[in-house]
């Protein structure tokens, strides 16, 4: 019981001590020195001829709206929440239109997904840029799917080198004439049908490579696209 | 002696030749549907066939008969390196659009594998049966 009332005493003791030292102007000097925050230096990558204002007053002008904290979310799990409206492009390069109909989501990688405003010019050459990359891609898939073609050309080939090869050694040996008109017939309707081919083939292989051409441009065109709706300016997206 | 070692050289260019045309029709009709599928596993079949019943070997002393050493040494040498420039064009290509960063499916690196293996093939056959020619044409 005493030592309860000695605990008390001193309790209030303190109290009191406290609030009469706060009562009084207390002079405090500080022991800490002041922050000082140095400007930065020239960064290694930056654009020194960049003018700041003109992506960001850039970027209100047109409507682009802030990024949303997509973090995480990738372009299947936006083209599942766009339920597939206005879908265009593939997981790699792509947009839809978001719930609610005032934006965008719209990717240049499966896992970098970004909303914009519908309004946004950028989006308009992005969608140009990523349906035209979708195209030149289903052009690259199918021209590589025509494997058959080439088992038909080295067949034709086959069968065009023995017939006439048969035909000019059976009229310069002297064989047969029946035999020889036989091959020659064959001979004709298979080369007839293995430069036909072959050009078809020349042609195609020609066409591969502007669509693998094609296809960069209007990747890197998308990518440029994104990097404006960003809110980069043309010298950073460049 | 030329005319059995030209035989020797044509009868392999025929082998690889016809098991070149077997695979790529297999393959052929792997990524056909329908009649045209039918068709493919036909071809591919009656070439492999041919090859395991003999017929190359046939086939190729025919045109010695008829063409000589002469035409079957032609055979020889064209028909590896028809094989060779048609599905490495098929490979570059592919190739080309794989280091372009075009996103294209595993079906098209098995396609990529197989061209390059039928190119080595013929490449094989193609060095050997160059080799014995010169080896040949050194000898006389």
């Amino acid at each position: 019981m005493r030592h309860i009332s000695l605990i008390r005493n001193i309790t209030s003791l303190l109290l009191v001590s406290s609030l009469l030292l706060t009562a009084c102007d207390v002079k405090f000097t500080p022991d800490v020195k002041p922050l000082v925050i140095e400007e930065a230096g020239d960064q290694p990558f930056q654009d020194s001829s960049i003018d700041e204002s003109e992506s960001i007053e850039g970027a209100g002008d047109i409507g682009i709206k802030p990024l949303v904290g997509f973090g995480g979310i990738s372009s299947s799990d936006a083209i599942a929440l766009c339920n597939e409206r206005e879908f265009y492009g593939d997981n790699n390069v792509g947009s839809c239109l978001a719930p609610g109909g005032e934006s965008y989501f719209v990717w240049t990688s499966p896992d970098n997904v970004i909303e914009v405003s519908r309004d946004s010019p950028f989006y308009r050459e992005f969608l140009a840029a990523s349906q035209n990359r979708a195209n030149e891609l289903g052009d690259i898939e199918s021209l590589a799917r025509d494997w058959p073609k080439l088992a038909l050309l080295f067949g034709e080939f086959i069968a065009a080198g023995g017939t006439c090869g048969g035909t000019a050694a059976g009229i310069l040996s002297g064989v047969g004439i029946w035999l020889a008109l036989g091959l020659g017939g064959a001979c004709a309707y298979s080369a007839f049908h293995f430069f036909d081919d072959a050009v078809d083939i020349t042609n195609d292989a020609e066409e591969l490579v502007n669509s693998i051409n094609d296809f960069g441009r209007f990747s890197a065109d998308a990518e440029y696209n994104y990097c404006r709706m960003e809110g980069f300016s043309d010298g950073q997206c460049r | 002696m030329v005319s059995a070692d030209n035989l020797e050289a044509g009868d392999r260019a025929a082998l690889a030749a016809f098991l070149t045309l077997g695979i790529a029709s297999i393959v052929a009709a792997a990524t056909s549907e329908g009649a045209t599928l039918v068709l493919w596993l036909f071809v591919g079949g009656a070439a492999i066939a041919l090859v395991l019943v003999g017929i190359h070997k046939r086939i190729m002393a025919f045109f010695l008969r008829i063409g000589g050493s002469i035409l079957v040494g032609f055979i020889a040498i064209f028909l590896p390196l028809a094989a060779i420039l048609l599905f490495l064009v098929y490979g570059i290509g592919l190739g080309l659009a794989f280091a372009a960063g075009i996103p294209l499916g595993a079906e098209f690196v098995f396609l990529l594998v197989l061209a390059l293996i039928l190119v080595l093939g013929n490449l094989i056959v193609l060095v050997a049966n160059g080799a014995l020619f010169l080896r040949n044409r050194g000898a006389s």
